[in-house]
């Protein structure tokens, strides 16, 4: 890049974060009470509610970690587009319906009020704020990549930058902040791709050129890099872990209706859909264009500040910027809400003021936005990568309790504890294993079948929750108990 | 990670294109701060532009090499026996490609190899010398006169595309497209395109209460 270049593209990120900060602001006038600031006073509609949800999934994770992954393995990683979609269908059919009866905050709300238990509050707010963090620091490292690749900055101050703009407007705006950030988010993303994919293709010499040129390099490339399995394996961890995925509740407990969720839902397949395709397109042309990068995750940072005529280039960075402080900003709002509602509000000052909660809210935005910059700064592998772990201890400790929770009676406090804290030391026990497959499992797997397992045997044999707390969840439950 | 795994370090990798008359004449040097031992080198086919004999240099040297097609990609590996003595080790290349459209990308014959800077984060070079009214159009070059183009990046691309007015220039050849990946590819989308509008039409016909 040229000075005058980088200077344009520092005055661009400095208007989104002016743009950022007067939706923040404009929030911040709204959000006097905490349901505004965690929840946007339940006011989401089926676009905005579905850009919300496509802008939580669509992290740094794909716009560099996914660009990188097609880069250096190919084709084969898009097919978790599809398998993942399955995981909000079972969000569409067993989770929203039944989590928008209860007017919660968090998704501790629902174990707490679910199992009636202030335990699988405090457990499910600790587990969850560990998962994100790690989650969290991916953002960070993206972020700190771009910025060190096109604005010359050290890593470590790239990366304090990227957790400064992240912090600040989720500090502003919480979950109003968020949505609509959210749709700037979809637009620009989308307006990226749409610009910046038919140049790239025509350039490099079109869908078939690149394929023979992929095949050649590799065959893999163009067929099975990751196999059916591994696509499988992946592709379920993080698309089942969405459907109980605590920023996703949250953004689900932020739509004005049932139905707006399924069609938000709906909404959001959409802007996935052209996004997926950009974000494979970007990665095989890139490995054609530039075949011999020294980090995969570098081919979006390269294509936008090399590649690419200027002002598209341009729009591809910026597009990155909002990816990964947009989704660090959810991620982050979900840790803090963890932190201040669940574990401060309910546990340990549960007669603060509405004033308290807010202020509480906020130190932890700040707070827990600092343990992943160190996690950030140690580069513990490619972004996708955390992503993915990070996906896999998630749905390890929550899918089970959330979506057969919602859906079983039976289900007692004692089985949601055992089956969150064994799912989650079964899957980090798979994981340290550092080989794939142990006893033929992924490590989300065998999470999700211990999890299962203790789910339904320690329910089976310990006292049923009361017919006060199944009511909310099951309208036409009476009396007794039953699946 | 997969990718290439070998890597070494080096101080230059700079490539020349000078295109004059329908030719491209290409000059790449390349110079590694260890001795990452015999290499093999590059380059990506494409459609309008022959690449002519390679002349492979290495401290004054010609190196033998043999040369190896897998499809649209062509292969030089170094046969001469690299001193593993040597405590740096360097490359010259050079060859002419032959242009037959004025809308075309010159390949660049680069080292298979990842290479990684060992200082400054930028390490390749690419300038261009094209005829009056000529563009790049990929990758992102900076113009620093009427004629010459450079650019500094992290990695050294496969080719520039360029444009030019290119009298009588003939070339309806395309390099062959594989079409298994391109099923592949369509099938994909066509997936993805699908859900949406099946979705909806599920989502919508669900009762509101329950």
């Amino acid at each position: 890049m040229t000075q005058a270049q980088l200077t344009t593209f520092y005055v661009a990120v400095g208007i989104y974060i002016a743009i950022v900060c007067g939706i923040g602001l404009r929030a911040y006038r709204k959000t006097k009470s905490e349901e505004g600031f965690l929840v946007a006073g339940r006011s989401l509609g089926p676009i905005v509610g579905g850009a919300t949800l496509m802008a939580n999934q669509v992290s740094a994770g794909a716009t560099i970690g996914m660009v990188g992954f097609h880069y250096f393995s190919g084709i084969s990683y898009a097919w978790s587009w599809p398998i993942v979609w399955v995981g909000w269908v079972v969000c569409a059919l067993f989770v929203a319906p039944k989590v928008r009866r209860l007017k919660g905050v968090t998704l501790p709300d629902y174990f707490a009020t679910r199992f009636d238990s202030n335990a699988a509050r405090a457990v499910s707010a600790v587990f969850i704020l560990i998962a994100y963090t790690v989650m969290l620091s991916a953002q960070y490292q993206a972020g700190g990549l771009l910025f060190t690749l096109v604005g010359g900055l050290s890593y470590t101050k790239a990366v304090l930058l990227v957790a400064g703009i992240t912090t600040m407007y989720t500090f502003l705006g919480g979950m109003y902040s968020n949505a609509y950030v959210g749709v700037l988010k979809a637009a620009m993303l989308i307006g990226c791709y749409v610009i910046a994919v038919p140049f790239l293709i025509k350039h490099v010499g079109g869908i078939d050129t690149i394929g023979n040129a992929l095949h050649s390099l590799d065959p893999r490339l163009t067929g099975n890099w990751f196999g059916v399995r591994q696509i499988l394996a992946i592709s379920l961890a993080i698309g089942l872990g969405l459907a109980a995925a605590p920023y996703e509740i949250s953004a689900i407990y932020a739509m004005q209706s049932r139905k707006t969720v399924r069609q938000a839902i709906g909404y959001s397949f959409l802007f996935q859909a052209i996004i997926g395709i950009g974000i494979l397109l970007f990665g095989l042309s890139m490995r054609v264009a530039v075949p011999h990068l020294p980090d995969p995750d570098l081919a979006t940072p390269m294509l936008g500040m090399s590649i690419l005529p200027f002002w598209i280039g341009l729009l591809v960075l910026l597009a990155a910027v909002v990816t990964f402080t947009r989704t660090g900003g959810a991620i982050l709002l979900t840790v803090a809400s963890a932190m201040s509602h669940d574990l401060y509000a309910k546990l340990i000052a549960p007669n603060a003021s509405e004033t308290a909660k807010v202020a509480a809210g906020r130190i932890g935005v700040v707070v827990f936005s600092v343990i992943p910059v160190a996690l950030a700064l140690r580069q513990l592998s490619l972004v996708n990568w955390i992503v993915i772990y990070a996906a896999k201890i998630l749905v390890s400790f929550l899918f089970v309790p959330v979506v057969i929770g919602l859906n079983w009676k039976r289900a007692t406090r004692a089985g949601a504890l055992a089956a969150m804290i064994g799912g989650l030391v079964t899957c980090l026990v798979w994981l340290a294993q550092r080989r794939p497959y142990v006893l033929g499992l992924d490590a989300a797997e065998a999470g999700v079948l211990v999890s299962a397992a203790l789910f339904f045997g320690v329910s089976m044999i310990t006292k049923p929750v009361s017919n006060t707390s199944l009511e909310i969840f099951f309208p036409n439950h009476k009396t007794g108990v039953g699946g | 990670m997969s990718a290439p795994a070998q890597r070494t370090r080096a101080h230059e990798a700079a490539v020349a294109i000078v295109v004059r008359e329908g030719r491209a004449s290409v000059q790449g040097r390349f110079a590694f701060t260890g001795n990452p031992g015999a290499l093999s080198f590059e380059w990506l086919e494409r459609a309008c532009a022959t690449v002519g004999p390679v002349r492979l240099e290495s401290f004054g040297d010609a190196v033998p090499y043999a040369r190896v097609a897998t499809g649209p990609w062509v292969r030089l590996h170094d046969t001469s026996a690299v001193d593993p003595m040597r405590d740096s080790l360097g490359y010259h290349v050079a060859y002419d490609v032959v242009l037959r459209s004025g809308d075309v990308s010159i390949p660049i014959v680069l080292p298979n190899i990842v290479l990684t800077p060992r200082r400054a984060p930028a390490l390749a070079t690419v300038s261009i010398d094209l005829p009056q009214g000529a563009r790049v159009t990929l990758p992102r070059m900076t113009r620093v006169s009427a004629t010459r183009w450079t650019a500094r990046m992290t990695a050294l691309p496969s080719a520039v595309r360029v444009e030019m007015d290119l009298p009588n220039a003939q070339c309806a050849a395309a390099v062959a497209g594989d079409r298994g990946f391109t099923v592949v590819f369509w099938s994909l989308v066509a997936t993805l395109v699908l859900w949406v509008p099946l979705y909806l039409w599920w989502a919508n016909r669900q009762p509101d209460a329950g």
